[in-house]
C-alpha cells in the first residue's frame, strides 16, 4: 500500500530498521498512545550515526538539541522533545519565524520556543549554535559542507546527511532522529502512526482513488515546473490512492537530468491530460494570476474546475518538506478540498 | 601620477619616512578592528575570556569560538583585504586610473561566474571551487588583456566592462536554473562573505600572500618606471611590455586569490589605493599602505555586515559595495581627475 | 576632445543638406526595405518557432481565422504573438535609445545596461515586491520609474564628472558605479526575503516571455512619443555631432535639443525597460551598426534602428528558444552573449596602438 514510500533507497540505515521493526512488531501496534511515554523505552548509548561527512558519535541521549536545515526540527518536536535552537523560517513561518505546526507543537509540548537561529543566508550561524551550547547538532536534511561539519563537529557531534546534501526523505529523517535522540521505537511507531493517519484519510475520501494528477509549480515566466514522480510531495499525494498522470513522463524531455522537477513551456500544457491539477503558490494573488493566464485557463483540468491548488507559504513549505508533523497539518486542511475537486471529475 | 620634480633621492628619503608613519598608524587601526573583530559576537564571549583563549587560557566553548571561529575569521578578513587592495593599487598604477579595479575591468565578475557555475551546476565546494574560480579569474583576464592587446589603457577598461556584463548575463541566466534554495547559496557566495572562512582558507590566503607580496614589492621599481610613461620607462631601460603583462598578472592572481577564498568582494580593490595615495607622500605607489588599507576595509565590513541587520548575517560583500560605489562616483565627479 | 571619436563620419564639418554625401538617398532607403523585411521575417519566425512544434498551418489559421476554443490557436495568439510584439517594442526602445543617447553624449558606447538603468529599474521592482507587496501589473511603472531616475541621475553624474559633458569613459564608469551600488541594496534585500528573490531571479535576466497584451498596450504609448521625439530632434543631433558651437552657428536651440532627447531617452528605456527586463548592449550594437550603415545623419539612423533593433531581439530570443531544449535561454542572455564580442569588435577597430 506504501509501495511509494517503501522503494525509497534507504541507505545505511536499512539494515537497522529492519531489526528495529521486527523487535517491535508486536508492541507498537498495541499501544497506540505511547507519544507521552517515559523514556524507558529509551536506546542504549552511545550510539554511532554514520553520513557523507563523518559519523557522529552521540555518547548519552542529548538533552539539548539543536536542528540546523529544513525540517529536522518537525521530526526533534514529533518525538517530544523541543529543541533549544532551531532555524528562524522567515519563509512560511509567524512573525518570529516559527513554522505553524510547529509552534502548535510546542505548545502541545509546554515548552518555550526555541532560539531562532539566523538562516536567511544559509550560512551557518556558528557562533549562535555555540550559544545554544548545544549536546547534539541535527542537520540531516541540510546544506553543509565538509568544513562547516568539521567546525560544527567540534561544538557537538553532528549528524548529516548519509548521502547528498538536500535530499533525504522524511521518513529517513525521522528514523535518523529517532535513533539520535534514543527514541528509535517512537521513531517507528510515529511513522506508523503518519503513514496510518495518511491512509486514513484515504479511506475517507474514496474518491481520490485512482485519479491521475500532475503537481506543478508556476514560478517562472511561461513555464509549468512539474515534479516528478519520485518527489516526496508527488509520493504523498500516491499515499492518498491516486496515480501520477501519465502526462508527467510523457512531456519530460530529458528525464535523467537529475532534477526533482523540470520546466516545460506553457505552449505544451493542451497535452497534458489528468484528471486533477495540483499546484501550490505563495498566495492567492498568484493562483488568480496563474489562471487568469488565457492559456492555462483553456487546459481542460482548469476550465472544468479539477484544478485543486495549494495556497500559502506555510502550504508551500510544508508540501516541499513533508514531516510527520507537516503532513497531518497540511493534509488534514488540504484533503478535503483535493477530494471536492475530485467530484468534478467526470467518470 | 607626476614625475618627482625635486631631486629623487632626497624626496624619497623624506617619503619613505612619511610612509612608514602612514604605515605605522595604519597597523594601529588594524589592530584596533583585530582586537573588535575578537571581542564582538553573537556568542557571548567578552574581551577578557577572547585574551585568555589567545594564550590558552579559557574554556573549551571560549576556545572554540576564538580560535576556531573569530580567529580565523579575522585572518582571512585581512589577508583577503591585502591582496584586493594591492591588486587595486597595482592596476591603478599599470593603467594610470585611478577609475581601474578589478571589479571594473571583469576580475570579480568573471569570478563570480565561475564560481556561480561551479556552485550551482556542478555542485562543487571547498578547495575544488576555489581551484574552479582562481582558472575561471585567469581565464577572463587573459581574455581582456589578449583582447586589448596593443591598445590603449582606458580600452582595456571598457573591453573589460564588456567581459563583465557577458559574466553578469551568465550569473542571471544560472540564478534562474535551480532551485531558490541553489540559487540563494549563490546569492550568498557572489556577495563575497566570510562566513566559511576557517583556517583551512587562512592557509590558502596566507601562502598566496607569501608568494605575491614579494613579488609585487619586487616589480614596484618597474611599476614607479612605468607610470611616467612607456618612452621614458624604456628609456630608462625597463622592458615595458614584459614588465607590465607581469604586473596584470600579479594583480589578477592577487584579486583571484581573495576572490575565490572569500568570493567577489566588491570595491575593496578599488578604493583602497586611492585612500593609500592620499595619506602617503606624493609620487609613491603606496602599495603596503593600499594593502593595509584593504584589510581595515574588509574587517570593518565584515564586522558591520555581521550586526547591521539583526538575525540576519549578511555577507560582508553587500556592505563593501553599499560603502564603495558612493565612494566611486565622488571620485568621478572631484575635480582633478587626471582624465583616462 | 573625446576619447574616441563619434562615427567615422563625423570627423569633418559635412554638407548642409546630406551629412553623407558619398551616398545618395536611394541605397539608404534600400536599405530600410531589406530591413523591413528582415523584421519581417524575425517576426515570422518568432511565431512559428516554439516549444510545442505547431505546424504553420496552424499559425496562418491561428491569426487568420483565431478560433478561442482552439488551445494551439491560443498557443499562437496569447503567448507567441504578445511575445513578438514586446520583441518589437522593446527593440525598437533600446536602440532607438542607444542612437539618441550616442548622438547626444557624443559616445559610441552610451547603452542602456551599461549605464545603470537596469539597475535602477531592478532596485524599484525588488521595493515594489519586497517592500510594497505591490501585485504583478503595479510593478512595470516601478522598472519605468527606476530606469528613468537612473538615467537622468548617471547621465548627470557622467556631465560633472566628465566637465564640459559626458564623456565615453565617465558615463560608463559612472553607470558601472551606480550598478554596483545598486545592486548591493538589492541584494541585501533578496537575502532577507526568499519569496521576492524567486520572483526576482527571473525578473533580472530580462526576458520576452510570460507577458500579455496588457504590458504590450502600456509601453506602446511611451515608446510611441519617445520614438516621435527621437525623429524630431534628429536634425537637431546631427548639429550637435558637430559640436555645439557649430550647432549654435547653424541657429539650432541646443538646449531645447538636448532636452527633448534626453526625455526621448528616457521614455524609450524606461517603457522597453518595464516590458522586456534588463536587457543589455541591444541599444550599443544597433546604434553602433546604424551609424556604420547609415552613416551620421540622424534621420536615417534613426529609422535604421528603429528596424534593426526590434529584429535582433527576435532573432535572439527564438535563438534562445532553439539552443537549450527544452529549456530556454531568456533573450538578456542571449543578447549578452551575442553582444560583448561586437563591444570587443568596437573597442579594437578603434584608435589602434595608442598605447
Amino acid at each position: 500500500m506504501f509501495t511509494v514510500v517503501r522503494s525509497r533507497p534507504r541507505a545505511a540505515l536499512a539494515a537497522l530498521a529492519t531489526v528495529t521493526a521486527l523487535a517491535l512488531a508486536g508492541c507498537s501496534s498495541s499501544e497506540p498512545d505511547t507519544e507521552s511515554a517515559a523514556p524507558a523505552s529509551a536506546d542504549a548509548f552511545p550510539v554511532t550515526i554514520p553520513s557523507a561527512l563523518g559519523d557522529a558519535v552521540i555518547p548519552a541521549a542529548p538533552e539539548r538539541v539543536v536542528t540546523w536545515g529544513w525540517s529536522s526540527q518537525d521530526a526533534v518536536l514529533a518525538l517530544g522533545v523541543v529543541p533549544v535552537a532551531m532555524p528562524k523560517n522567515t519563509y512560511g513561518g509567524d512573525a518570529d519565524g516559527v513554522l505553524p505546526w510547529d509552534a502548535e507543537k510546542i505548545k502541545e509540548l509546554g515548552g518555550t520556543t526555541p532560539t531562532l537561529l539566523s538562516s536567511d543566508t544559509g550560512e551557518v550561524p556558528f557562533e549562535e549554535i555555540v550559544e545554544a551550547d548545544p549536546d547534539v547538532i541535527l542537520a540531516p536534511y541540510s546544506g553543509i559542507v565538509q568544513a562547516d561539519y568539521d567546525k560544527l563537529s567540534k561544538i557537538a557531534p553532528v549528524v548529516a546527511y548519509p548521502e547528498k546534501p538536500w535530499a533525504l526523505p522524511w521518513q529517513d529523517q525521522l528514523e535518523i532522529i529517532g535513533k539520535a535522540l534514543g527514541k528509535t521505537a517512537e521513531a517507528k511507531e510515529l511513522l506508523t502512526k503518519t503513514e496510518a493517519h495518511v491512509k486514513d484519510l484515504a479511506d475517507k475520501n474514496p474518491i481520490l482513488k485512482d485519479k491521475t494528477f500532475l503537481y506543478g509549480a508556476a514560478n517562472e515566466a511561461d513555464t509549468l515546473n512539474v515534479f516528478r514522480a519520485s518527489d516526496p510531495r508527488v509520493a504523498l499525494l500516491g499515499d492518498l490512492g491516486m496515480t501520477v498522470s501519465p502526462s508527467v513522463a510523457e512531456l519530460d524531455e530529458d528525464p535523467n537530468a537529475g532534477s526533482y522537477f523540470y520546466g516545460t513551456s506553457y505552449e505544451n500544457v493542451e497535452k497534458i491530460k489528468t484528471d486533477l491539477l495540483v499546484m501550490y503558490f505563495d498566495d492567492q494573488a498568484a493562483a488568480d494570476k496563474f489562471v487568469a493566464d488565457p492559456v492555462i485557463a483553456a487546459m481542460p483540468a482548469v476550465k472544468e474546475g479539477r484544478f485543486a491548488p495549494i495556497v500559502g507559504q506555510s502550504f508551500v513549505m510544508a508540501s516541499s518538506a513533508p514531516t510527520a508533523l507537516s503532513i497531518p497539518w497540511m493534509l488534514d486542511q488540504y484533503v478535503p478540498q483535493l477530494a471536492a475537486v475530485a467530484e468534478k471529475v467526470a467518470e | 601620477m607626476t614625475a618627482p620634480t625635486t631631486p629623487v633621492g632626497r624626496q624619497f628619503r623624506r617619503g619613505s619616512l612619511r610612509e612608514a608613519g602612514v604605515v605605522a598608524v595604519l597597523l594601529v587601526v588594524l589592530a584596533v578592528l583585530a582586537v573588535l573583530g575578537l571581542a564582538l559576537g553573537k556568542a557571548s564571549v567578552g574581551p577578557a575570556d577572547a585574551f585568555a583563549a589567545l594564550f590558552g587560557k579559557a574554556d573549551t566553548k571560549t576556545e572554540f569560538v576564538i580560535m576556531e571561529l573569530r580567529l580565523p575569521r579575522m585572518v582571512t578578513a585581512l589577508l583577503a583585504g591585502a591582496c584586493l587592495g594591492l591588486s587595486g593599487a597595482i592596476l591603478q598604477s599599470l593603467l594610470r586610473n585611478p577609475l581601474a579595479s578589478p571589479d571594473i575591468i571583469g576580475f570579480t565578475n568573471s569570478a563570480a561566474a565561475s564560481g556561480v557555475v561551479g556552485l550551482v551546476i556542478f555542485g562543487l565546494s571547498g578547495l575544488v571551487l576555489t581551484g574552479v574560480v582562481l582558472c575561471g579569474t585567469f581565464a577572463a583576464t587573459a581574455l581582456v588583456y589578449l583582447l586589448s592587446w596593443k591598445r590603449a589603457a582606458h580600452q582595456l577598461v571598457i573591453v573589460g566592462i564588456g567581459v563583465s556584463a557577458v559574466c553578469v548575463a551568465i550569473v542571471s541566466y544560472v540564478l534562474t536554473s535551480g532551485d531558490v534554495r541553489d540559487a540563494q547559496d549563490a546569492l550568498v557566495w557572489i556577495n563575497g562573505s566570510l562566513g566559511r572562512a576557517g583556517w583551512d582558507t587562512s592557509l590558502t590566503l596566507a601562502v598566496s600572500c607569501a608568494v605575491l607580496i614579494p613579488a609585487a614589492l619586487t616589480l614596484r621599481r618597474g611599476l614607479s618606471v612605468l607610470e611616467l610613461g612607456d618612452d621614458p620607462a624604456a628609456a630608462l631601460g625597463v622592458k615595458v611590455a614584459r614588465t607590465r603583462t607581469l604586473l596584470l598578472a600579479l594583480s589578477s592572481a592577487l584579486a583571484g586569490a581573495a576572490v575565490a577564498v572569500v568570493g567577489p568582494l566588491p570595491f575593496i580593490a578599488l578604493i583602497s589605493a586611492p585612500i593609500a595615495r592620499r595619506l602617503a607622500p606624493t609620487g609613491s605607489l603606496a602599495l603596503i599602505p593600499s594593502a593595509l588599507i584593504g584589510a581595515a576595509l574588509l574587517l570593518a565590513s565584515d564586522l558591520a555586515a555581521q550586526f547591521t541587520i539583526p538575525d540576519v548575517l549578511l555577507p560582508a560583500g553587500v556592505v563593501t559595495g553599499v560603502i564603495g560605489a558612493p565612494y566611486l562616483l565622488w571620485l568621478l565627479l572631484k575635480p582633478g581627475l587626471p582624465h583616462p | 576632445m573625446p576619447i574616441l571619436p563619434v562615427t567615422r563620419g563625423t570627423r569633418g564639418p559635412a554638407a548642409k543638406g546630406s551629412l553623407n554625401p558619398r551616398r545618395g538617398l536611394g541605397p539608404l532607403a534600400a536599405g530600410l526595405l531589406v530591413l523591413a523585411a528582415a523584421l519581417a521575417a524575425a517576426s515570422v519566425l518568432s511565431l512559428a518557432v516554439g516549444a510545442n512544434a505547431l505546424p504553420f498551418d496552424t499559425v496562418w489559421q491561428a491569426l487568420t481565422h483565431y478560433d478561442p476554443a482552439n488551445p494551439q490557436h491560443l498557443v499562437v495568439v496569447e503567448k507567441r504573438l504578445p511575445r513578438t510584439l514586446i520583441g518589437v517594442t522593446a527593440g525598437i526602445g533600446l536602440a532607438v535609445a542607444g542612437v539618441v543617447m550616442q548622438g547626444l553624449t557624443r559616445n559610441p558606447l552610451a547603452d542602456p545596461g551599461l549605464l545603470g538603468v537596469n539597475s535602477g529599474a531592478s532596485l524599484f521592482v525588488v521595493l515594489a515586491i519586497s517592500v510594497l507587496g505591490v501585485p504583478d501589473g503595479g510593478r512595470l511603472w516601478f522598472a519605468f520609474a527606476g530606469a528613468a531616475i537612473v538615467t537622468v541621475f548617471v547621465y548627470g553624474v557622467a556631465s560633472v564628472a566628465g566637465r564640459g559633458g559626458a564623456t565615453p569613459v565617465t558615463l560608463v564608469l559612472a553607470g558601472a558605479a551606480v550598478t554596483a551600488a545598486l545592486t548591493s541594496v538589492v541584494t541585501a534585500i533578496l537575502l532577507t526575503d526568499r519569496a521576492a528573490f524567486d520572483q526576482m531571479r527571473f525578473w533580472q535576466v530580462g526576458a520576452l516571455a510570460g507577458r500579455d497584451f496588457t504590458v504590450v498596450w502600456q509601453t506602446l504609448p511611451g515608446i510611441a512619443v519617445g520614438l516621435i521625439l527621437a525623429f524630431a530632434v534628429s536634425r537637431g543631433l546631427n548639429g550637435l555631432a558637430m559640436g555645439e558651437e557649430v550647432a549654435r552657428g547653424l541657429g539650432q536651440r541646443v538646449g531645447l535639443v538636448r532636452t527633448l532627447a534626453a526625455l526621448s531617452i528616457v521614455l524609450l528605456c524606461g517603457s522597453a525597460t518595464a516590458a522586456a527586463g534588463p536587457i543589455s548592449f541591444a541599444g550599443l550594437i544597433i546604434a553602433h551598426l546604424a551609424a556604420r550603415v547609415a552613416g551620421p545623419d540622424h534621420r536615417w539612423s534613426i529609422p535604421y534602428a528603429a528596424l534593426a533593433g526590434p529584429t535582433l531581439l527576435l532573432f535572439c530570443d527564438v535563438l534562445g528558444r532553439v539552443v537549450v531544449r527544452p529549456g530556454e535561454l531568456q533573450v538578456g542572455v542571449v543578447v549578452a552573449a551575442v553582444g560583448a564580442p561586437l563591444l570587443v569588435a568596437l573597442v579594437r577597430m578603434r584608435g589602434k596602438g595608442r598605447r
